[in-house]
C-alpha cells in the first residue's frame, strides 16, 4: 500500500502506447477485479465504520460508543475474557504444536504420516464440534466427569466430578485443539527447511544440545514462530462457535458481537465491538508483512538439507508424546460419532440413526446440509475462479501498475478482517435503501439490496472471508512462473488469455485444486461471516448446528457435526487422489525441472 | 544428447527454405538504410533515474551489443525498445516509423530472454508453434515452418520433447527457434548466454552470430560479458549509470576508448599518471598486453617488483609493484603486465624478481585535457 502510495506521488508520465483491443480488454478486467474488490470489502467496511460512530438512530456521535464500551464493566469483561483466552490458547497451542511438528520433522519416529493426518484433522470440523464433543467427555453428563458413568466409581472409587466445563475451560480446551492444525502446519513448513552446515558448524564448535536448539533452531524457525503465534491468537480472539456452545456465562467480544446485533438489535454497539474484534488481526497483519520483507534469504539454494541423527530415546518419546496428542484428537471425534448414533446419551446407548433425521428439529430436516453443500460448492468454484484471474491480473500484468498494487493490498486485506466483521460490514452495506454520494449530496438506491437474504450473498460472503489464503496460495503458485512468458506472448501477438489458459493455468493447477479444497472445506465449517447473512430460505448446517445446540438437541446437532467432518475428509481424499493423477499427468515436463 | 559444434558445410548443405529467402531478400532490399533508431530515450523509476539521453541508429542486418555492468540500464532499455517498458520522454523509430506508442505486439520483433522462458508444459514443437497459429495459417504450412525454424538451430530431431528434457544449450536454440519463426523485423536478445556452461556459451556465441549473418537479420542483444560484446558484435554500445559511454566497432572501442571506464571495462587497463610523473589520477592508460618489461636496467624505465604471477595457460599476467610507488596503500597502484609464456621462461621470472618497465608512446591512451605531462620521461 504504502509503495502504492508513493508511485502515485513521484508520478513520472511515460510516453502512453495506443492500446490494441486485447491490451483494452486486459486493461478493462484490471479495472474490473479493482471494483469488485471495492464493492464487496472497502463500502462494506466503511459502512462498518460509520455504523460504530452512530448512536442508534444514526446520528454521528464520534466515539462515544467506544466511550460507552470501555467505561461499562459488563461489556469491557469481555474484552479481558477475550484476551485471556487468546493468550493461553495461543501458548498451550504454539508449544504443542512446536513438539509435534518438531517430532514429525526432526526425528525418526515411526507413523509420521498418521500423525501429520491426525494432526490437520481438526480442520475438518467446525468449531462448535469441539465444544460438543466436550460435552459428551466433560459436560455434566460427560464420558469422563462421570468417571465412565460410574464405572470408575466401582472399580477403583473415583467419584464424579464437576469440570466446570462451561465458562473459561470449555473454550480454551476448544480453542486450543481449532488452533492445533495452523500453528502445526505453518511450524511444520517452518522445521522442514534446515541448513545441516549450520549444525554440522555448531558441532565441530563443541555445542551443546541446548545451545544448538537456542542458537541455530530457534534462530531459523523464528518467523514460522511468530507466524504461528498470531494466527493462534486472531483465531481464538475472534472465534465464535466455541464461546457460542461451551461459553455459558462467559462473554467474550465474539459473542457480544451476536448478542448485540441479533439479541438486542444494537448495530452500533455491534460494529463499535466488531472493531475493537479486528485490532490484533490488524496488528498481526501489519507484523506478518513486515517479517515477510525481511524474510527473504533464509535458506539458500547452497543450503545442505538436514539429516536427523540417530537417538532411538528421543525418538520413543516424541512417539509417546504424538500418541497421547492423537489419542485426544480421535477420543474427541470418537465422542461426536458416539454422541450421534446414541439413542439417549448416558442411558441408553443402543445405536440409532434417528439423529440423522433432524426431523424433530424446527423441521429443517437435512435442507441445511443439502444448502451448505450448494453454497460450498459455489464459493469453491466461482471463489477460485474468481480469485485465481484476480491473483493472475496483479500478479502477471505490466498495465495500470498502481491499480494492481492497491488490489494487492486489498486481496490480502480480509486475512486481518473476522468473520463476523465482514457479515456485520455486508448486513449495512448491502441491506442500506439507498447510498449518498459524498460531497454532491445524491441519493442513489443500492443496486446490490437484492442480494441481502439470497444464496448468493452467503457465496459472496465466504469469498471475501477466505480470499486472503487462497489469494496468496495462487499468488506463491504465478509467483514461480516466469515472467517473461508474459513478453515472450505479447512479442509474438498472442493474447494474454490463451496465454492464461494454455500456460498459467495448467501450470498452476496444484495450486487451484488446492484453493478449491480449502474453499470448500471452510465454507463447509464456517459460521462466523455467514450467521447473520443467512435467510430462513438458506439456513446453513452451521448453522443447524448452532440452533440445535441452544434447543438443547445437542445429538442431532453432533449428527450434523458428524456429516460435516465426513464431507470435508471425501473432499479432502478426492483431493488428494486429483492431485495425485495430476502430478503423474505432468510428470513430462516436471522430470528435472528445479 | 551432448551438444556438438556442427560442421560448417552443415549449415550450408541445408536447402533454402522460404524463410531463408525471405531474410535475404529483405536483407538486399533495404541494406543501407537507418533500419532502427532510438533517440533522446530517458526513464526514471521513481526516484531512480534509469536511462538518460540515449540516442543511437541501427542499420540493417546489423549485430549491436548493449554491455555494461548489471544496473547500467542495458536490459530496462532492450524493455523499452521491444515496448514492454514506456519511456518517459524520447522516440523510437523504425525504418523511419515512429514506433514508441506501439505496444509490443504490434513492434514485429523476436525476443530471447536470459531465462529462455519456454512454456514448460509444451514441447519444442508447440513452443515455437506458439505464435504461429493465430495468423492466418494453414496447419501444414504451420508444420512446415515450425519445422523450417527448427532445422535452422539444428533442432528438428527434438521437437516432441519438453523443455525440461533438453540441456541449456538446445533450451536455448529452442528459444531462439521460437523466436525466429514469426519471421520478425528484429531480434532482442536479453543476456541469452549467461545462464550457460563456459563451453557451450562460446559454441553458441558463434552459432547465433553465424545464423544472424546467414539471416541478415537486425540483432540487439545485451550482454555483460565484454568478451561476448567482442567478439559478437558488428557494433557496440557500452553503458555505464543510465548513460552511454561510447558506441563503435568492438576494435574501436578497445583500442581507442573514450573514458576511463570503458577502457577499464572493456579488457584491462592500466593507469600509469603517477609513474610518469604527471600529477593527473586516470588520465594516462596502458593495456597490459603493450607493456614492455626487461630485467636489465634502461634508461627511462620504471623499476618494479613482481608481487604475484598469474598462469593463464599460453600467457602469464604479472602483477608488479613498481618501486618508484607514491601511494603504497592503493590498490589501484598494481600495474598489471600480459607476457606469453615463452618471454616469462626466457627471461626466467620469478615472484619477487625485479624488472624494468617501458611504455611505448604509441600504445599510451589519454583521457580528459591534462595529458601534456613530461613526455620526455617516456621512452
Amino acid at each position: 500500500m504504502i509503495s502504492a502510495i508513493k508511485s502515485i506521488v513521484q508520478w513520472n508520465p511515460t510516453v502512453p502506447q495506443k492500446p490494441g483491443i486485447t491490451e483494452r480488454v486486459h486493461r478493462a478486467l484490471i479495472i474490473l477485479m479493482m471494483l469488485g474488490l471495492v464493492f464487496s470489502m472497502v463500502f462494506p467496511i466503511i459502512e462498518l465504520l460509520k455504523r460504530a460512530l452512530q448512536d442508534q438512530s444514526g446520528t454521528y456521535i464520534g466515539l462515544d460508543n467506544f466511550t460507552t464500551y470501555f467505561t461499562s464493566p459488563s461489556l469491557f469483561q469481555s474484552a479481558y475474557h477475550t484476551v485471556t483466552i487468546a493468550i493461553i490458547t495461543t501458548i498451550i497451542s504454539v508449544s504443542a504444536a512446536f513438539l509435534f511438528a518438531y517430532a514429525i520433522e526432526r526425528t525418526h519416529m515411526k507413523g509420521k504420516t498418521f500423525f501429520t493426518y491426525i494432526g490437520l484433522l481438526p480442520l475438518f470440523a467446525p468449531t462448535m464440534m469441539y465444544g460438543i464433543a466436550l460435552i459428551y467427555l466433560l459436560g455434566n453428563n460427560g464420558l469422563l466427569t462421570t468417571g465412565f458413568f460410574g464405572l470408575t466409581e466401582q472399580w477403583f472409587g473415583w467419584e464424579e466430578f464437576d469440570f466446570e466445563l462451561y465458562g473459561m475451560k470449555g473454550i480454551i480446551i476448544s480453542e486450543v485443539i481449532f488452533t492445533f492444525p495452523q500453528a502445526f502446519l505453518i511450524l511444520k513448513v517452518a522445521l522442514s527447511t534446515a541448513d545441516q552446515r549450520l549444525y554440522e558448524a555448531a558441532d565441530t564448535l563443541g555445542a551443546s544440545t541446548l545451545r544448538k536448539l537456542v542458537t541455530v533452531t530457534l534462530p531459523s524457525i523464528k518467523y514460522g514462530l511468530v507466524s504461528a503465534f498470531f494466527v493462534c491468537f486472531t483465531l481464538s480472539f475472534t472465534d465464535f462457535g466455541a464461546p457460542k456452545v461451551v461459553g455459558g456465562q462467559y462473554n467474550v467480544l465474539a459473542t457480544d458481537v451476536y448478542k448485540q446485533v441479533i439479541g438486542q438489535q444494537n448495530f452500533s454497539m455491534g460494529a463499535t465491538v466488531g472493531i475493537i474484534l479486528t485490532i490484533p488481526a490488524i496488528i498481526a497483519f501489519i507484523v506478518d508483512q513486515t517479517i515477510q520483507r525481511k524474510q527473504s534469504g533464509g535458506v539458500n539454494s547452497r543450503a545442505v538439507p538436514y539429516k536427523t541423527p540417530k537417538n532411538k530415546g528421543r525418538d520413543r518419546l516424541y512417539l509417546l508424546y504424538c500418541s497421547a496428542i492423537a489419542f485426544s484428537v480421535l477420543l474427541l471425534f470418537g465422542a461426536i460419532a458416539a454422541a450421534a448414533f446414541v439413542k439417549v446419551w448416558p442411558y441408553d446407548f443402543s445405536l440409532t440413526l434417528r439423529n440423522f433425521g433432524f426431523g424433530s428439529v424446527a423441521g429443517d430436516g437435512l435442507k441445511p446440509y443439502w444448502n451448505s453443500l450448494i453454497v460450498s460448492t459455489l464459493t469453491a468454484t466461482i471463489g477460485t475462479a474468481v480469485i485465481f484471474i484476480g491473483a493472475y491480473l496483479t500478479e502477471k500484468s505490466r498495465h495500470l501498475k498502481w491499480v494492481r498494487k492497491v488490489s494487492y493490498f486489498l486481496s490480502i486485506l480480509p486475512i486481518a478482517l473476522p468473520g463476523l466483521v465482514i457479515g456485520l460490514a455486508f448486513i449495512f452495506f448491502f441491506n442500506e435503501q439507498a447510498f449518498t454520494i459524498p460531497f454532491i449530496n445524491m441519493e442513489i438506491a443500492n443496486p446490490f439490496k437484492w442480494l441481502y437474504g439470497s444464496l448468493a450473498i452467503l457465496v459472496l460472503a465466504n469469498i471475501v472471508h477466505f480470499y486472503a489464503v487462497a489469494f496468496i496460495t495462487a499468488n506463491t503458485s504465478l509467483k514461480k512462473q516466469d515472467d517473461e512468458f508474459e513478453s515472450v506472448s505479447e512479442a509474438m501477438n498472442v493474447p494474454f488469455y490463451k496465454t492464461f489458459s494454455r500456460v498459467t493455468v495448467p501450470l498452476s493447477l496444484p495450486a487451484i485444486l488446492e484453493m478449491a479444497m480449502y474453499l470448500f472445506v471452510n465454507s463447509m465449517t464456517t459460521i462466523s461471516a455467514v450467521v447473520f447473512l443467512y435467510s430462513p430460505d438458506w439456513k446453513l448446517a452451521s448453522i443447524a448446528i448452532v440452533n440445535m445446540d441452544d434447543a438443547g438437541d445437542i445429538a442431532p446437532a453432533a449428527a450434523m457435526s458428524l456429516l460435516i467432518i465426513a464431507t470435508n475428509i471425501i473432499v479432502r481424499v478426492v483431493y488428494e487422489l486429483l492431485s495425485k493423477k495430476l502430478m503423474n499427468r505432468t510428470n513430462a515436463w516436471k522430470q528435472t525441472q528445479t | 544428447m551432448t551438444e556438438r559444434a556442427h560442421p560448417k558445410n552443415k549449415l550450408g548443405g541445408v536447402a533454402l527454405s522460404p524463410l531463408y529467402s525471405y531474410y535475404l531478400n529483405q536483407k538486399g532490399a533495404s541494406q543501407s538504410m537507418e533500419h532502427l533508431t532510438v533517440q533522446d530515450i530517458h526513464k526514471q523509476f521513481g526516484s531512480y533515474t534509469a536511462l538518460q539521453n540515449i540516442s543511437f541508429s541501427i542499420q540493417q542486418g546489423e549485430f549491436v551489443c548493449l554491455l555494461g555492468p548489471s544496473g547500467c540500464g542495458k536490459t530496462t532499455l532492450l524493455r523499452i525498445i521491444a515496448g514492454l517498458e514506456q519511456p518517459n520522454s524520447g522516440d523510437i523509430t523504425m525504418n523511419g516509423k515512429a514506433i514508441t506508442q506501439l505496444p509490443p505486439a504490434k513492434r514485429k520483433f523476436g525476443i530471447v530472454f536470459q531465462s529462455y522462458a519456454l512454456f514448460p508444459n509444451l514441447t519444442a514443437f508447440q513452443n515455437v508453434a506458439y505464435g504461429l497459429k493465430t495468423k492466418k495459417t494453414s496447419r501444414q504450412e504451420m508444420k512446415q515452418k515450425v519445422y523450417d525454424t527448427l532445422k535452422l538451430v539444428n533442432l528438428e530431431h527434438i521437437a516432441d520433447r519438453y523443455p525440461s528434457q533438453l540441456s541449456g544449450g538446445q533450451q536455448q536454440r529452442v528459444a531462439l527457434a521460437r523466436a525466429l519463426a514469426l519471421s520478425p523485423d528484429f531480434l532482442l536478445l536479453d543476456e541469452p548466454l549467461s545462464a550457460l556452461d563456459a563451453k557451450v556459451r562460446v559454441q553458441l556465441r558463434n552459432e547465433i552470430k553465424k545464423l544472424q549473418k546467414r539471416l541478415g537479420i537486425t540483432t540487439i542483444m545485451v550482454t555483460h560479458d565484454q568478451e561476448e560484446a567482442l567478439s559478437m558484435a558488428d557494433q557496440m554500445i557500452v553503458m555505464n549509470d543510465a548513460k552511454m559511454e561510447q558506441s563503435g566497432t568492438p576494435q574501436q572501442v578497445y583500442d581507442q576508448p573514450k573514458t576511463p571506464f570503458v577502457s577499464d571495462f572493456i579488457g584491462t587497463i592500466n593507469f600509469i599518471d603517477q609513474h610518469l610523473g604527471v600529477a593527473t589520477t586516470n588520465s594516462i592508460a596502458i593495456r597490459p598486453e603493450h607493456i614492455k618489461v626487461a630485467t636489465d636496467k634502461k634508461e627511462n624505465a620504471s623499476p618494479a617488483t613482481i608481487e604475484h604471477m598469474e598462469f593463464r595457460g599460453s600467457s602469464y599476467r604479472l602483477m608488479v609493484l613498481p618501486l618508484h610507488q607514491f601511494d603504497q596503500t592503493n590498490d589501484q597502484a598494481f600495474i598489471q603486465i600480459d607476457l606469453s609464456a615463452e618471454e616469462v621462461h626466457q627471461m626466467g621470472l620469478q615472484i619477487s624478481n625485479k624488472i624494468y618497465m617501458t611504455f611505448p608512446e604509441d600504445k599510451l591512451t589519454y583521457f580528459g585535457t591534462s595529458h601534456s605531462g613530461p613526455k620526455t620521461e617516456i621512452s
